[in-house]
């Protein structure tokens, strides 16, 4: 009897809620052929089994050892486009996630990979820098830069060799995204860098991993090397060499010059800019330093065209976001929409709302130095410029729900205590002013706030903010000041003392 | 380009910083972390400015210059960034003890009176006490790490990095390369240049003599007397004393940089056991004498001499560390009175293989460009010279030069810290240079890498140079050295085709059977490619101490006047004759070999040594103390009871370069005046004129 093809995924998050008990328990089965594959990002229904059918995958959720013989059967599966959370996505960098083996290069070449690489080798660099250009992509790593502008000056500059850099730090907690796709489908992360090298003429290419992400590095590791044995990392009849550097447990080095710092083994630190590394970055060269996600995103913009990604989304926002849900939403996970939607229908549509028992107090957007957003505020589109204006970040795409057992007070501190021990060091408003707004917020914890505390804590966020060499500094006071602004009850309750003099 | 600061119109070039521009005009713009030497850094962050139709307050030391940029320093924004910043460097400031003086004085001009942060954390308390000249305190630092890029980009030993990260990142001293233990300075691989100290705003790092002493009230301009470099410095004084030796930045050769000798190394001067007064020597005892009775002794006892026994019963052998001035004066001494030539220096074995090939060569026997010449060098070749130990601030700009991008090649037998750098190593045996200048020399000829009209316009025997030439392959000359052609062929290509080739050479080169002529093998790689009389190239000797070119050019050798003018020159016997009254001496006079050999013999019977520690230094020390022991009388003038002092007959004590007033020729051929003391001490200057 031919055994069962069952789709399993190995994703660490997926591996973390039990994917892998599931594999440990059925490998010696031989009426099953376990398949494992890129995750669905749907985290709230992990472990998922799924399975081919006529109508299309079936799928199981939460799935424990016991209830294989429901699946053989194919009793109460569901087909997998019907799960609302899925289905009401628009998935492009993240269609393929869930069907294919992350290291099949025939299965992802199949399924349209390596169509954009393939195009943008037809064409001359000058027009594939255009063709980012009509895109209109913003770099999803945080900063929110112009695409094709960095691919622009690099080309430009001449230099004996130009690098192509994929920063997959992913220092924002409750971001997963690029651990998804290192992880998940690591050839869409080589053809977008070997674009991009296409484009400015770069030799050579590095991906920065984190250092808390084993799974991924040794994925892309294995993923390079198969790319390269089959010819896939020839361009201009030179073979474009990519390496995995791993990182050493430092946020700051998701900062791109401290990233570079890094690279070239010394401290990881933040450079001044100018120069920018476009201009000279490593070593002193042309660079381009992306996040993972935006290298992803190219090949599909070369196979489909500028003006397909630029059909989506908003004015100044173009194509699609991908967003991390997590916290105490109800349903956890990976978010592929375009720009343009606000937050409340995001939590809404997707979260469905709140973990029963937790009712929704704030919600955090853009990792730990993003803003927070009371639930009065949710009606803001999901845009670069409507947070700008507002004050606040997408960064990364990473958005964090938090109940009613959230302390404000403890949350402000938690994540000024963040800054303070990522803090580089190099310049003083964050290395000392993280630290001094940490102590502020202890005291006030410990029922000795002063009456001038509050303003003090004003005055050192405006200090920060306009004072910082680069953005941990920059944007550290935001969680504390938007906590202030829309939960004073929280720190008024603690500050017993307020009023009492010092 | 002109931009505006502060509605003024400054005049700033391309390249510079809009700190760099308002500084040149004039305009203080606070600030900790930069520094005139070292590459902008923005990390302080006080130096904040607005600049018109850009958001926010940028840090003016990393922002680049554009035309038409209109600035402002002083807004309501900037002070108040300004007073916040300096806040927090004071809030981590022990609580119970002054702030440094730095940063008082920085809080009174912005108008920061109290730190508002209630029991704030503390800068972590660590001392570096392990190294001899200064010590590091952590309390009274601000992690500007203005220490570690002086180490990095200045001296380039890379000793220093900062530690840890966030709030308590401090400077460190790297791990020890024996054990790889990071004790302190002392373990690590500081070469206590003092750079560091320098450079630190605060003086968290200091001086120990400025601990000890106090701060100086005045500084007096010298120069070092150690080497042939001849940094600038400013020695600070207090209470008549010196109480430290800071490197000044417009020296020309040194340019704000020094080395552990000039930088620490003068505490000799108030050494104990410095020799106060003339010493007789009584059977195994010293006498003290007056300087009165001391000259009348010199002075009857060499007269005595020279008419019982003639004039080359006589010899003086002059100090390289004395002054132009004086060293004058000692040959005018033994020419005029003495009526020889009987007067040499220590050049004799070091650069008199110089003083030959480059004599013979180009008809001048001191190096062709000037130090500031590193820096326009489109290529350097150092051969059979360690310049990081023997001259480490041209050693440190060989360095920086080579991190720039300039390519280096290094001969030399020892793997060498530019060896191990190098672009080109070329490792031949001890005793091989003319085959291996000879072998560069055949690949240039080959392959046509002449300057033409270089070689037709500016020299002559070129035709005998080639033949020389023609036999010493790279093949063939392999054996003998010991370095692979294809590096000979490398070498050759690269220092004929850079466009400026720079040659330093020293004792690696000199001080052999056959010095003379690997020097001029050296000047014949030059002279043919062009590589000499433009910027950024020459033969360039580095000279050991730091007035052996002075001692030289003044006419402290046996076979040439002053100015190397030849002792037959008749014209010059006229003028001789006519400004000093004595006729000027024909005869060649004794090199210092010649005067061992004739003191053993017994003919040299009375010697002046001045400064100079031939019993310690000189080779072949059997036959020099044998020397010494054999002479009537023997007069040695020195700042200590050397090796060769205990030989004297009669010993006069010196002063030391920080109690003179006077001029030294060194490694830039300039001259700088010296610092004055009184004390009970006489200069040579004085001591020959009475």
């Amino acid at each position: 009897m031919k055994p069962t093809r069952l789709y399993l995924a190995n994703d660490t998050s997926a591996m973390a809620a039990g994917a892998g008990r599931l594999a440990d328990a059925w490998k010696e089965r031989p009426e099953v052929q376990l398949v494992r594959t890129s995750a669905r990002g749907a985290f709230y229904l992990e472990p998922v089994v799924e399975q081919d059918s006529p109508h299309g995958r079936m799928a199981w959720f939460n799935v424990s050892p016991d209830d294989l013989p429901r699946i053989e059967s194919g009793l109460e599966g569901r087909l997998i486009d019907s799960i609302p959370f899925l289905r009401q996505q628009t998935r492009y960098t993240f269609a393929n996630f869930g069907m294919t083996e992350p290291l099949a290069l025939d299965a992802y070449q199949s399924q349209g990979g390596y169509k954009g690489l393939i195009t943008a080798l037809d064409m001359s660099p000058e027009a594939v820098i255009e063709e980012i250009k009509t895109s209109g992509l913003r770099g999803r790593g945080g900063a929110a830069f112009p695409v094709w502008i960095k691919w622009q000056i690099a080309r430009q500059t001449e230099a004996d060799d130009k690098y192509v850099v994929a920063n997959a730090d992913e220092g924002d907690a409750g971001t997963y995204c690029d651990r998804m796709i290192m992880e998940g489908d690591p050839f869409r992360l080589i053809e977008g860098m070997l674009i991009c090298a296409r484009a400015i003429g770069a030799t050579r290419g590095y991906v920065y991993c984190r250092h808390e992400y084993p799974a991924a590095a040794a994925t892309m590791r294995t993923a390079i090397r198969k790319a390269m044995e089959e010819g896939v990392l020839d361009l201009n009849g030179a073979s474009f060499e990519i390496e995995v550097i791993i990182g050493a447990g430092s946020y700051v080095c998701g900062e791109e010059t401290a990233l570079l710092e890094s690279l070239e083994g010394r401290r990881g630190v933040v450079r001044a800019k100018p120069p920018y590394p476009a201009v000279a970055g490593l070593y002193g060269r042309p660079t381009i330093v992306s996040n993972v996600l935006t290298f992803a995103t190219i090949p599909n913009i070369l196979a489909r065209g500028g003006a397909w990604h630029a059909s989506m989304g908003t004015e100044r926002s173009r194509g699609t976001i991908v967003l991390q849900l997590g916290g105490r939403a109800k349903q956890p996970g990976l978010v592929e929409i375009p720009f343009g939607r606000t937050l409340r229908q995001v939590l809404e549509q997707f979260g469905d709302g709140m973990v029963p028992g937790s009712r929704f107090k704030a919600v955090q957007v853009g990792g730990p130095l993003g803003s927070l957003f009371p639930e009065s505020k949710l009606d803001i589109p999901i845009c670069y410029d409507a947070f700008a204006e507002a004050g606040a970040i997408l960064g990364h795409g990473g958005i964090v729900v938090y109940d009613q057992d959230t302390d404000m007070v403890e949350l402000s501190r938690h994540l000024m205590a963040f800054t303070a021990d990522e803090s580089c060091g190099k310049c003083t408003p964050c290395r000392v002013g993280s630290v001094r707004g940490r102590e502020i917020l202890e005291r006030i914890q410990a029922g000795q706030g002063r009456a001038e505390d509050l303003e003090l804590l004003h005055d050192l966020g405006d200090t920060m903010k306009a004072a910082s060499l680069c953005a941990l500094g920059g944007r550290a006071p935001y969680p504390v000041l938007t906590a202030i602004e829309h939960f004073p009850k929280d720190f008024r309750s603690k500050q017993s003392a307020f009023g009492h003099q010092q | 380009m002109n931009i505006t600061i502060n509605g003024r119109t400054v005049i700033a070039d391309p390249g510079d910083t809009v700190y760099q521009a308002a500084k040149k005009a004039g305009i203080k713009v606070p600030s900790l972390c930069a520094s005139d030497h070292l590459a902008s850094f923005g990390s302080c962050r006080l130096c904040l400015c607005e600049i018109q139709g850009q958001a926010g307050t940028p840090a003016s030391c990393t922002t680049p210059v554009r035309h038409g940029m209109v600035v402002r320093t002083e807004t309501e924004q900037v002070n108040r960034l300004r007073h916040n910043v300096l806040e927090l460097y004071l809030s981590e400031q022990p609580s119970g003890t002054e702030w440094p003086e730095e940063l008082q004085r920085l809080a009174l001009g912005l108008g920061v009176k109290r730190v508002r942060y209630s029991r704030p954390s503390k800068r972590v308390m660590y001392r570096d006490e392990s190294n001899p000249f200064f010590i590091f305190d952590n309390a009274l630092c601000v992690s500007c790490a203005r220490c570690v890029r002086a180490c990095d980009e200045i001296q380039g030993t890379h000793a220093l990095t900062m530690f840890a990260r966030g709030f308590v990142t401090r400077p460190i001293a790297g791990a020890s390369p024996r054990n790889g233990i990071a004790g302190g300075f002392a373990d690590s691989n500081c070469v206590a240049c003092g750079a560091c100290v320098k450079e630190c705003p605060t003086g968290a790092l200091t001086e120990r003599t400025i601990l000890q002493h106090g701060a100086p009230t005045t500084t007096v301009r010298t120069t070092c007397a150690y080497c042939g470099v001849g940094c600038a410095f400013d020695a600070g004084v207090r209470d008549g004393r010196v109480v430290n030796m800071v490197p000044a930045d417009d020296g020309p050769s040194n340019r704000g940089h020094a080395c552990m000798k000039g930088r620490f190394g003068w505490t000799y001067n108030e050494a104990h056991d410095r020799l106060r007064t003339p010493l007789l020597r009584r059977g195994d005892r010293w006498e003290e004498i007056s300087w009165d009775a001391a000259l009348d002794r010199i002075a009857s006892e060499f007269t005595h001499l020279k008419e019982s026994h003639g004039a080359d019963a006589v010899g003086v052998i002059s100090s390289s560390r004395g002054t132009n001035e004086e060293n004058y004066l000692f040959g005018k001494f033994v020419r005029c009175v003495m009526g020889s030539n009987n007067i040499d220096n220590c050049a004799r074995v070091c650069h008199s293989a110089t003083v030959t090939g480059m004599m013979e060569t180009l008809g001048a026997s001191a190096a062709t460009n000037s130090i500031k010449d590193i820096d326009r060098a489109k290529l350097i070749l150092v051969v059979g010279a360690n310049p990081t130990e023997s001259h480490p601030v041209v050693g440190a700009q060989i360095k920086q030069a080579h991190r720039r991008g300039v390519p280096l090649i290094v001969v030399d037998p020892r793997r060498t810290e530019l060896a191990r750098i190098a672009d080109l190593h070329l490792q031949l045996r001890p005793g091989t240079n003319v085959a291996l200048l000879n072998a560069m020399g055949h690949v240039i000829a080959k392959e046509s890498l002449f300057d033409h009209p270089f070689i037709a316009a500016r020299t002559e025997g070129f035709e005998d140079w080639l033949k020389a030439v023609s036999e010493c392959t790279p093949e063939e000359m392999e054996p003998i050295t010991g370095v692979s052609a294809h590096l000979v062929y490398q070498a050759a290509r690269d220092y004929a085709k850079s466009g400026a080739s720079l040659s330093l050479h020293g004792l690696g080169v000199t001080e052999h059977r056959w010095g003379s002529h690997g020097v001029m093998a050296l000047c014949n790689l030059a002279l043919a490619t062009g590589n000499i009389g433009k910027p950024g190239t020459g033969i360039n000797p580095l000279r050991g101490q730091n007035n052996v070119q002075g001692a030289s050019d003044v006419g402290c050798l046996p076979t040439y006047f002053a100015g190397y003018q030849s002792l037959d020159d008749l014209a010059l016997a006229s003028l001789h004759q006519s400004v000093t009254g004595r006729p000027l001496p024909t005869k060649r006079g004794m090199k210092t070999p010649d005067m061992w050999d004739a003191a053993i013999a017994g003919r040299l019977k009375g010697l002046w040594i001045i400064g100079y520690d031939v019993a310690q230094t000189d080779p072949n020390l059997k036959k020099v103390h044998q020397a010494l022991r054999n002479l009537k009388f023997l007069v040695v003038q020195d700042l200590f009871m050397s090796e060769t002092a205990k030989f004297a007959t009669l010993i006069l004590p010196g002063a030391s370069f920080l109690e003179r007033k006077t001029a030294l020729s060194q490694i830039l051929n300039g001259g700088y005046s010296g610092f004055a003391k009184l004390s009970t001490l006489r200069t040579g200057f004085s001591l020959i004129g009475e």
